[in-house]
């Protein structure tokens, strides 16, 4: 019995030791293979450059600028601070990001180079700072896309991360210097963008006096040349961290220079509601001929609704919508009724898509009977009557006015925005409108410009005198705003007339109406567009 | 002989990867530890052990005392011109000199002095794998001498008393376990009395000596056995990176002086304690596997030795030596693989020591004499 014991002892733990072996040599052997080679590998990660973006001319919006950064290979603290020590004799303070004299003074210190890599780095830059944040964005410190473009096409922008594997030991001495694996990041994906980065400085200067514009210039074929949000931000300051004072800027919650207001700014259309009002009508059986006079206001359920003059006679649809005559528009939504209007309009794609690829797009709306009985408890008797004019409680983004314009201009169909070359657009924006009706509203548009009591006419005008013989078509608004007396200046147009090719829309912030305003911005940057791509 | 000698080569062959000084002062040793080992074994007498007992166990002791004055931090070796001597290795060969003296059953008090006067120089040297080696040895030579039951049983509660007193539930348990035992063995009443007092007693007094009495790298020790995977970076450290040079090496290993956890310092002490995960990075699991089993194999054969021995003395003589090969067998690879905690015990034969190669050698003789003795 004892002797088997004896026996017995050994032989147990050599079956034992023999399992364990099997199980951590041959069950556990890739894990712990796995970490015999993260010990001894200590690794730095590449970041890649990020993929350049260019304007339609080829000029660099978003680039990449390079640097050289220090790692220091070492678990050692007196080596590490020798070369903290060393590198701040440089410069007079710390930083692992180096300039270009101290790397050669770096590396005259020979004994210094043993538990060095240098690594070269790329860092994000906007070359044209405040004038195109709003659609290439930025990104954070760690060169993350956060807006605009750089967070759209993050995962193409990005690229692919490099390594560089160093052999140390468990001192995190470098075992081997010539042992070391490189491998290159991969820049990530350049694009072009569409805008056109001139007409965009251009479109800026235009707009130094006011405090907040949203204006967009696009092509009939929806190439967007231009699209300007003002107030401006530097996206530059996101990458190297903000100051106070731009960081209580950028959160400012009254200027709001973060939001891009051409596809996130909701603003009553006022007088360019009248074109949905125009198309619903007429598809509904207006005779466009119909006469109305105009006394300057309105009684309706026991309210006055007044006009913004007095036009006294009002000969057809179209002068109705050159003149911008308020008491026509109040008949037109007498005429359809809220249910009607309101059906109309919500099977617009306006009310219910977003044409742009941003997270940040709004998109516009309209109010019904549900709607009001859900905020107001009741339905206002006139409401019909102020959508009607463009006014109340409808709600339209710049783009989504540039789309409708361009549909019109385009009898009845435009392509969703294109925002850079490459880019597939699948949808079109259909206005659900038979040919004839799109037809009478054009001619009106045109007659907002070019008629005898024309209320854009100075575009008509400005342009004769740039000696363009050009006809453009377009509608006027003025939209009331809470916060002043002064209404937005709103202008949308497309030129020209007979052959279109451009839509330009544009919104000023609490500027007066849309013809002392936006009107003489537009016909600045029409007459711009022309030159530069009309008459080459 | 051929079987510890080719470990011995093996072991010299990997400490030539780590440090080739150091792999050529083993061979040294080797050579040494194998021509001492020779003359021993050509001149050895029986009558020798009688008149080299006692000057020998005053050396020990006096050597022992010696080295905890010595300036290391763990007083286990003393520096002489040539190498550092570890005492406690001495005691190897005192306690076979003494069980080959006097049988433990007659001399209980005696044997029992001795043993616990090593043991507990050794560990407070502090050597905790070594002393709990002499405690091993003892244990089983008494129980092979057919000391009481009781007493046997006595020791074996105090030690679960020791351990189970962390915990108040297991403790409670153990306590009736031993009231059972006590009831199912008919013990005679003073041995239960005083069983069940002692049980109480190291069951207060152990987390008092926790607490109080162990250094904190003891203690972390332990507490990193029990979980390695959070003590990673530090005590655990040891055993984990143990654990990825063994398992790293899968099957066939990573080749001779290629494993990277040696090569660049991740195993500690590669030299010595961790011999054996040196091995086995390098040559995987068929290294592992062919030194276990030529342990295992030399372990056999002085167990066949053991048994064709008819005296009862030249027995208990055997046993001891042939003991401390298994515990050194047992401890050195279940730490190495991560069974049990780091205890600094060294492998028999591989790995690098002078002390304790010598004394293997010794042993080893010692039982070769023997072998020649009995059967002439």
């Amino acid at each position: 019995m004892k002797n088997v014991i004896l026996f017995l002892i050994p032989s147990v733990f050599y079956v034992i030791f023999i399992v364990k072996l099997f199980e951590l040599q041959i069950l556990k052997g890739d894990k712990f293979s796995k970490k015999a080679i993260e010990n001894y590998i200590y690794t730095i990660n590449l970041k890649p450059a990020r993929g350049n973006l260019y304007d339609r001319n080829g000029k660099i919006l978003a680039g990449n600028a390079t640097g050289t950064r220090i790692f220091i290979v070492s678990k050692d603290e007196g080596i590490i601070k020798e070369y903290k020590n060393f590198i701040s004799s440089l410069n007079g303070y710390y930083s692992d990001v180096v300039e270009y004299e101290d790397f050669f003074s770096i590396s005259s210190r020979r004994e210094l180079l043993e538990n060095v890599i240098f690594v070269p780095i790329t860092y994000r830059i906007y070359p044209y700072g405040e004038l195109t944040p709003h659609i290439v964005g930025y990104v954070n410190r760690d060169e993350l896309g956060i807006e605009g473009f750089e967070r759209v096409f993050e995962d193409s922008l990005k690229g692919r991360e490099g390594r560089i594997l160093i052999p140390v030991d468990a001192k995190m001495n470098i075992v081997d210097k010539s042992k070391i694996i490189y491998e290159f990041p991969q820049k990530g994906k350049d694009y072009k963008l569409t805008i056109d980065i001139d007409l965009q400085m251009f479109i800026d200067s235009l707009v130094k006096d006011f405090e907040k514009a949203a204006i967009i210039v696009m092509k009939v074929n929806g190439e967007v040349l231009a699209i300007y949000s003002k107030p401006k931000y530097n996206p530059q300051i996101f990458s190297r961290g903000l100051t106070k004072a731009e960081w209580e800027y950028i959160n400012n919650s009254e200027l709001a220079p973060l939001i891009n207001r051409t596809i996130s700014g909701l603003y009553p259309p006022g007088s360019i509601g009248k074109i949905l009002t125009t198309l619903i009508s007429l598809e509904n059986g207006w005779n466009w001929r119909n006469s109305m006079p105009c006394y300057g206001y309105v009684i309706y359920g026991g309210h006055v609704f007044k006009d913004w003059t007095v036009h006294y006679h009002i000969s057809d649809i179209k002068e109705a919508l050159e003149v911008s005559c308020n008491v026509y528009y109040y008949n037109l939504g007498r005429f359809l009724g809220l249910a009607r209007l309101t059906n109309y309009l919500k099977k617009l794609d306006i009310f219910n898509r977003k044409f742009t690829f941003f997270p940040q797009e709004k998109i516009s709306f309209v109010p019904d009977s549900s709607w009001y009985m859900k905020n107001y408890k009741f339905i206002p008797g006139g409401a019909a009557l102020n959508i009607a004019i463009g006014q109340g409680e409808l709600l339209l983004t710049p783009i989504a006015i540039s789309m409708l314009t361009g549909a019109i201009a385009n009898n009845g169909k435009m392509p969703y925005p294109k925002f850079y070359f490459g880019q597939v657009i699948k949808d079109t924006f259909k206005l659900p409108f038979s040919d004839s009706v799109i037809k009478i509203t054009r001619e009106a548009m045109l007659q907002v410009v070019k008629g005898p009591r024309a209320t854009a006419g100075y575009i008509n005008w400005k342009l004769y005198n740039y000696g363009f013989n050009i006809n453009v078509a377009g509608k006027t608004g003025s939209s009331e705003n809470p916060q002043s007396k002064k209404t937005h200046s709103l202008f949308t147009l497309f030129a020209p007339y007979e052959n279109p090719e451009f839509i330009i829309t544009v919104v000023v912030e609490t500027a007066g109406h849309g013809s002392e305003v936006a009107v003489p911005i537009a016909s600045e940057i029409l007459r711009w567009c022309l030159l530069r791509y009309y008459y080459q | 002989m051929f079987i510890a000698l080719l470990l011995s080569i093996i072991g010299i062959i990997e400490i030539w990867t780590i440090d080739k000084a150091i792999a050529q002062k083993q061979a040294l040793f080797v050579i040494f530890a194998i021509l001492l080992g020779y003359i021993i074994y050509k001149y050895f007498k029986p009558s020798f052990i009688r008149i080299l007992f006692y000057p020998l166990l005053i050396i020990t002791v006096f050597l022992l005392i010696l080295a905890h004055f010595s300036s290391d931090e763990v007083n286990r070796w003393i520096y002489l011109k040539f190498f550092y001597l570890q005492p406690s290795e001495i005691s190897k060969i005192v306690l076979a000199f003494m069980f080959y003296l006097y049988n433990p059953k007659e001399n209980f008090l005696k044997v029992s002095f001795i043993v616990i006067l090593i043991f507990l120089l050794i560990l407070t040297q502090p050597d905790l794998g070594f002393a709990i080696a002499i405690a091993f040895v003892s244990f089983m030579i008494f129980y092979y001498s057919e000391v009481n039951r009781n007493l046997l049983l006595f020791i074996i509660f105090s030690i679960v008393s020791i351990i189970s007193s962390f915990k108040t539930i297991i403790f409670m348990l153990s306590f009736f376990a031993l009231i059972l035992l006590i009831y199912i063995t008919k013990s005679k009443w003073y041995w239960s009395i005083i069983s069940i007092l002692t049980f109480i007693f190291f069951g207060v007094i152990t987390p008092i000596i926790w607490n109080k009495v162990l250094k904190p790298y003891q203690k972390a020790r332990i507490v990193a056995f029990l979980n390695p995977e959070v003590y990673k970076e530090k005590e655990a450290y040891q055993l984990y990176q143990a654990q990825i040079a063994i398992g790293s090496g899968k099957i066939f290993g990573k080749g001779y002086n290629k494993g990277t956890q040696k090569k660049y310092n991740f195993l500690p002490i590669a030299h010595t304690d961790f011999i054996f995960s040196a091995i086995c990075e390098d040559f995987g699991f068929l290294g592992g596997f062919f030194v276990i089993t030529l342990i295992f194999i030399l372990i056999l054969r002085m167990l066949i030795i053991f048994l064709t021995i008819e005296d009862e003395q030249l027995r208990r003589f055997t046993l001891t030596l042939i003991l401390f090969f298994i515990y050194s067998f047992i401890v050195n690879i279940s730490v190495n693989l991560g069974i049990m905690p780091t205890k600094g015990y060294p492998l028999l034969f591989l790995s690098y020591g002078g002390s304790h190669t010598i004394l293997d050698y010794i042993c080893l003789f010692l039982i070769m004499w023997i072998k020649k003795y009995s059967t002439s």
